[in-house]
């Protein structure tokens, strides 16, 4: 299906996409002038823009921000590294992977969200226990994305290279990394995806600041031009973040792709 | 007066093996994948190796390659024993071409020479040699998935030449390819043989390619894995296309039918 | 035998921690003893059990909602490359999302109760399931529609006995996925503001630091885990059955 596309398929699509984004934008700003629907619960787009603004300059807001993006950073670069490593592990020793592996899939069944009050009952409320629950959140979700990689890898590949006289660390170095860096990437991606989704979690449900508690406040004293202000504000951060990654991926996946003849 | 004419020069036995064994599994479970295989390649000899599947064809090459070990006997080449892979005296070229998708042809003929020490404008330009050689001066720059599946085993074949080995190998490399690019390949490593007068071994399912193209057939049998006649194959070189269709040639390859189709002998 | 060993492992370890909170090794307030779950169990079991039901009911009541609109929308979506070609961007940078923070917007329209979570389930699910049907229908050979045109079907007849059937391996993974992000959503969303549920009793037993309770609550949800695992994939099979 994926045919190569024109550039100027390219650019109609994405207007495409734009307009049904600008579309959705219009009809938001036109409810709440017009009065589709309760201004109070749906305020108008630039109301919630001219908020954000101010919310921006506030010290305060700017401060919970900080804190957000401290804890989903100390999640990240704990998760990623760890996640794909026992990936790696897990893919390349079948004896490791038996003895693991079914209780990695148990535990992705579960939701682990519910494990969050046992974190604070060990732990308070405070940072770092939310990076915990993070990184064991996104753990399992990383995991797999190494055994992949590591699975993606042709055996035939290693043979010919080992015809070379390739020594295991060229192997490693040369062939293993390159051939497997698009999964790499994607589970790069998905610790970022959902270490964010468990911190944000973790302060809407217990802390005292981060962006997730303020955004629950408001909600709860429905100051809805300020939670509204807030959630777009993460929705835009997060789109941006993932649209990035996602295009290094398929940066990566396009100069690899047919892995193993080439 | 008679003696002279009578003698030709002898050339350097490159490759030798001695009884060479391949058991796997023990005791009532062993299977000899390969039993008392004995042979002897001159420099610059073409020798193809045919036989029914499972007759250890591909076993023996991984042996002659060094990725495996024999379980008796010995491979030597130019007098010394191979028991781990010599990237510098043999090359390997396998059924698919297994080039590395995120390089340039170029430097997927450069592969070998990247592992080791080489200076890299020296690995360049030996890599442009084998590019001339395989006849794809204007392809360097190419990635695989841009070539087609004859260019990818010509790439495969120059990485294969690089450090100039001293025996070439090659498990069924023109497996993979349609017929019309197959035979078009034929004339190309009858080329490629005749410019830099390389030892090669290869190991094929078609006994048209392996009269055509070689100077001599080993024909093997199964259960065990044995070699049980070499016929030395006397069309003139440099061999012509249209000798594809020629009476001798389906004579020869005749009587190697008869030779791998017979019952057990 | 393996079945009674590996019984007589868990009796041993659950004797050992036990043990372990008595002789004050492990604080009973933080860590909780089995015999505390087993307190709780008889003394709030029946509540809880009611508010397995109820968390119950509102992912089975979700996750329709968010299969039935995802597989609709993505045939739809997916019938034409364009469209699909478009929106499935779309669709994916919404899953990405920490959809979580869209929640207390539903609960200030719709209130705390069970309604709130269903649209927040329904939402959370509908997502990757309409985006891997996309990908399901888009994947079919182009030469089966045609062959099933040429043999006189119409529109509705290759929508859904040729392209449906076709995309069917696809659907049903991404109900998979679809069923545990609703789960996820589910069970957050109670912990978060609920009047009932498993989420909010644990919540509430753990503000209140009654341990016993909140282990028993979050056995629970991992039995709930367990059972809709079982459901699906009894679905899975009797679909793969049916659509031999």
């Amino acid at each position: 299906m994926t045919t190569a596309l024109s550039l100027l398929d390219r650019w109609v699509i994405r207007s495409w996409r734009a307009g049904i984004v600008l579309s959705i934008a219009v009809l938001w700003e036109a409810s709440g002038r017009l009065h589709w629907a309760d201004p109070d619960l749906l305020p108008p787009l630039s109301q919630i823009f001219q908020m954000l603004g101010r919310l921006l300059a506030d010290g305060r807001f700017r401060g919970d921000i900080m804190v957000t993006v401290a804890e989903c950073i100390a999640a990240f670069t704990i998760v990623v590294p760890l996640g794909l490593v026992s990936g790696f592990a897990l893919g390349e020793s079948t004896r490791l992977y038996r003895m693991f592996g079914p209780a990695l899939q148990l535990l992705m069944t579960v939701p682990k969200s519910i494990f969050l009050p046992v974190f604070i009952l060990l732990f308070g409320i405070d940072f770092s226990q939310k990076v915990i629950f993070a990184v064991v959140l996104s753990y399992f979700i990383v995991v797999p994305t190494g055994i992949a990689a590591v699975q993606s890898i042709s055996a035939d590949l290693v043979t010919m290279a080992r015809s070379f006289g390739a020594t295991r660390r060229q192997i490693y170095w040369r062939l293993y990394l390159p051939s497997a860096m698009p999964l790499i990437l994607s589970g790069v991606r998905l610790g970022l995806i959902f270490s964010m989704h468990g911190i944000i979690f973790a302060e809407m449900y217990a802390s005292s600041e981060g962006i997730g508690r303020s955004i629950l406040n408001w909600g709860e004293s429905f100051d809805m031009v300020r939670l509204f202000a807030a959630v777009l504000m993460v929705l835009v951060v997060t789109v941006i973040l993932n649209e990035s990654l996602q295009a290094i991926e398929n940066l990566f996946r396009s100069r690899f792709k047919l892995g193993l003849a080439g | 007066m008679i003696a002279l004419e009578s003698q030709k020069p002898s050339l350097a036995t490159v490759v030798r093996g001695f009884g060479i064994e391949k058991v796997f599994g023990e005791g009532a479970n062993a299977f000899h994948a390969l039993q008392n295989i004995s042979l002897s390649l001159s420099q610059g000899q073409l020798v193809a190796v045919v036989g029914p599947s499972g007759c250890g064809k591909s076993t023996l090459m991984q042996i002659i390659a060094g990725l495996t070990l024999a379980s008796g006997g010995r491979v030597e080449i130019d007098g010394q024993a191979i028991t781990t892979p010599q990237p510098d005296r043999v090359g390997v070229v396998f059924q698919e071409p297994l080039l590395l998708s995120w390089k340039t042809a170029i430097e997927n003929i450069e592969f070998p020479l990247s592992l080791g020490a080489t200076p890299a404008a020296e690995r360049r330009q030996r890599a442009r040699e084998l590019l001339d050689l395989v006849g794809l001066e204007d392809f360097g720059e190419h990635y695989p998935h841009q070539l087609s599946g004859g260019m990818r085993q010509r790439v495969a074949i120059a990485r294969g030449l690089v450090r100039n080995p001293r025996v070439l190998l090659m498990d069924e490399p023109f497996g993979g390819l349609d017929e019309q690019t197959r035979t078009r390949m034929w004339g190309e490593l009858l080329r490629i043989h005749e410019r830099s007068r390389t030892t090669i071994l290869f190991i094929t399912h078609s006994l048209i390619e392996a009269v055509f193209l070689a100077d001599q057939v080993l024909v093997m049998a199964t259960r065990p894995g044995r070699i049980i006649e070499r016929i030395d194959v006397d069309l003139p070189r440099p061999r012509d296309l249209k000798l594809l269709g020629s009476e001798r040639l389906g004579a020869i390859r005749n009587r190697i039918w008869d030779l791998i189709s017979e019952p057990t002998v | 035998m393996n079945i009674l060993r590996k019984i007589f492992i868990t009796l041993m370890v659950l004797a050992a921690w036990e043990l372990l909170a008595w002789g004050g090794f492990l604080n009973p307030l933080l860590i909780g003893t089995p015999s505390m779950i087993v307190r709780a169990a008889m003394k709030d079991g029946v509540t809880l059990l009611v508010a397995l039901r109820f968390t119950f009911m509102e992912i089975l009541i979700a996750g329709m909602i968010a299969w039935i609109s995802g597989v609709i929308a993505g045939v739809i979506i997916g019938a034409r490359v364009r469209t699909a070609v478009i929106v499935s961007p779309l669709l994916s940078a919404m899953i990405a999302v920490p959809l979580v923070v869209l929640y207390p917007v539903i609960v200030a329209w719709t209130g705390i109760g069970p309604i709130s979570k269903i649209i927040y389930g329904a939402a959370t699910g509908f997502f990757p399931i309409a985006l891997t049907t996309i990908s399901g229908v888009s994947a079919i050979d182009q030469r089966y529609v045609d062959m099933a045109r040429a043999m006189g079907a119409n529109r509705f007849q290759i929508r859904f006995q040729v392209i449906a059937r076709l995309a069917l391996p696809a659907i049903m993974s991404g109900l998979r996925v679809g069923s545990s992000l609703v789960v996820i959503a589910v069970v957050q969303s109670e912990m978060l503001s609920a009047t009932d549920g498993l989420g909010f009793w644990i919540s509430y037993h753990r503000a209140l630091f009654n341990v016993g309770q909140v282990y028993f609550g979050i056995g629970l949800v991992l039995v709930l885990a367990a059972g809709l695992n079982v459901l699906l994939n009894a679905c899975e099979n009797s679909l793969k059955i049916a659509h031999r």
